[in-house]
């Protein structure tokens, strides 16, 4: 059994070009971050600065491309555009 | 009439309109008012508003970042806010909060919104932040003009909101806009819906919604579920409950709860926190009252003898769902503050109230309301 608190899927997350970080609200009042270059690394958890919660986040590393344009930034080598 | 207004919880933002930031748990008497009732007491993600019935007066505290408060730079209020005269409304009919917007219905039955809605929550097309400016609506945006004799009751949870819309004649149309990701509004599933669409329609009036993270309930007025859309807690199925009625359906974030007449309660969707109440819950206790915020729940049962209390459950993190030392006292204002003790909370004792006293409560993200009228 997971024990994070939600499985959330990238399209349902916000992503923020110049923070580079993806957020989601949190049932606290804040939000789950996580960095787009910890995706590409291969973490799934988003976390709560305020509490501690966390959702897992559900992507393939492909999804991560259309992010990397939008926050004008070069694709990382094993990603194809 | 009077009321006192008690809160405690989440309080990052000022969401509990105490004069401070700090996470509280233990009730704190945060407004007291010499007249008229609190009809509603609606909670975005850090922002809390406050309707009173009679008056149509509209008091707000919290998070003010992207204006869906009021206009003006100020980015976090402590303490409450008279909204009517910043909104140019003297009377509000209805209001909703959901993550960083308001809605409301004002006195010539039009409904309007403010703050963010990157997910069409404000649901007036592309535009996504109503900003601090001080338009001519007084910072809000027309989302849709109803009928002068149509009755509009709104609700909102999340990156939703509902305008369940009723006729004089008995015709009920309920519209809805945000996100639709899980079809929570209409299928086929899309990103956004950024307009009202009719999510329902019947000659059966829908009395209320009750809203989840991404589903939808609508309970006509004899208490039966007519629809649920959206990504539904695992195990309920709401073809199960058509035809029953005097049922209360309530939501958290992620689970749905039901009272039915005979006072018997079921609930479905996550319990990684205790949030479902069947199992700790008495069936015997008199529940006369009965509200979710985003991941807990509370209670006012009434005792043989007439007493009532406040209780809580679910995840209490943020000191929402109180202590569970039995000392209560809030005379030593240092030991109010959340010292986490409390995370996953069984039902909780969170306030006594005397016999001859009316209670309400509701619940916000992490944050709990109780109103207490003589």
């Amino acid at each position: 059994m997971s024990t994070t608190y939600d499985q959330i899927e990238i399209e349902d997350m916000t992503f923020h070009p110049e923070l580079e970080m993806f957020t989601y609200p949190c049932p606290c009042g804040d939000r789950f971050e996580i960095l787009l270059d910890d995706m590409f690394d291969g973490i799934k958890l988003a976390v709560c600065p305020s509490c501690s919660l966390m959702i897992d986040v559900i992507f393939e590393v492909e999804d991560l491309a259309e992010y990397y344009e939008q926050a004008g930034i070069a694709l990382p080598e094993g990603i194809a555009a | 009439m009077g009321f006192n207004v008690y809160c405690l919880g989440s309080n990052g933002r000022g969401q509990l309109g105490l004069g401070h930031c700090n996470d509280v748990m233990v009730a704190q008497k945060s407004i007291v008012q010499s007249s008229d009732e609190v009809r509603k007491v609606v909670c975005g993600g850090n922002h809390t508003v406050l309707l009173l019935e009679g008056s149509g007066s509209v008091l707000a505290t919290g998070n003010n970042e992207f204006g869906q408060l009021v206009g003006g730079p100020v980015v976090d209020y402590t303490d409450w806010v008279d909204c009517n005269g910043p909104w140019s409304t003297p009377r509000v009919l209805d209001v909703a909060a959901g993550w960083e917007f308001t809605a409301i219905v004002d006195e010539n039955n039009i409904v309007r919104s403010r703050g963010a809605g990157p997910r069409g929550e404000l649901g007036v097309g592309l535009d996504t932040c109503s900003g601090n400016s001080n338009n001519s609506g007084g910072g809000f945006c027309t989302v849709m003009e109803c009928g002068s004799d149509d009755e509009v009751k709104l609700f909102a949870s999340f990156a939703n909101c509902v305008a369940v819309v009723t006729t004089k004649g008995g015709h009920c149309t309920v519209y809805g806009w945000g996100s639709n990701t899980k079809c929570q509004l209409q299928t086929p599933k899309s990103k956004i819906v950024d307009r009202p669409v009719v999510i329902y329609e019947t000659d059966d009036p829908v009395d209320y919604a009750a809203l989840g993270k991404n589903f939808n309930v609508l309970v006509n007025k004899r208490g039966e579920i007519v629809h649920a859309a959206g990504n539904l807690p695992s195990g309920f199925h709401w073809e199960h409950w058509k035809g029953v009625p005097g049922l209360q359906v309530r939501c958290m974030w992620s689970s749905i709860h039901i009272l039915d007449l005979k006072g018997s309660r079921l609930s479905f969707g996550f319990n990684l926190h205790g949030q479902l109440l069947d199992t700790a819950f008495p069936q015997d206790m008199y529940v006369t009252d009965t509200c979710m915020g985003s991941e807990h729940g509370v209670v006012v049962v009434k005792e043989l003898d007439g007493s009532q209390r406040v209780l809580a459950w679910g995840w209490g993190e943020h000191g929402n769902c109180g202590r569970l030392s039995p000392n209560q006292s809030d005379s030593d204002p240092t030991s109010v503050i959340n010292d986490k003790s409390n995370e996953v909370s069984p039902l909780n004792e969170i306030l006594v109230v005397d016999p001859d006293k009316k209670v309400k409560v509701w619940g916000g993200c992490a944050t709990t309301w109780i109103v207490v009228s003589s």
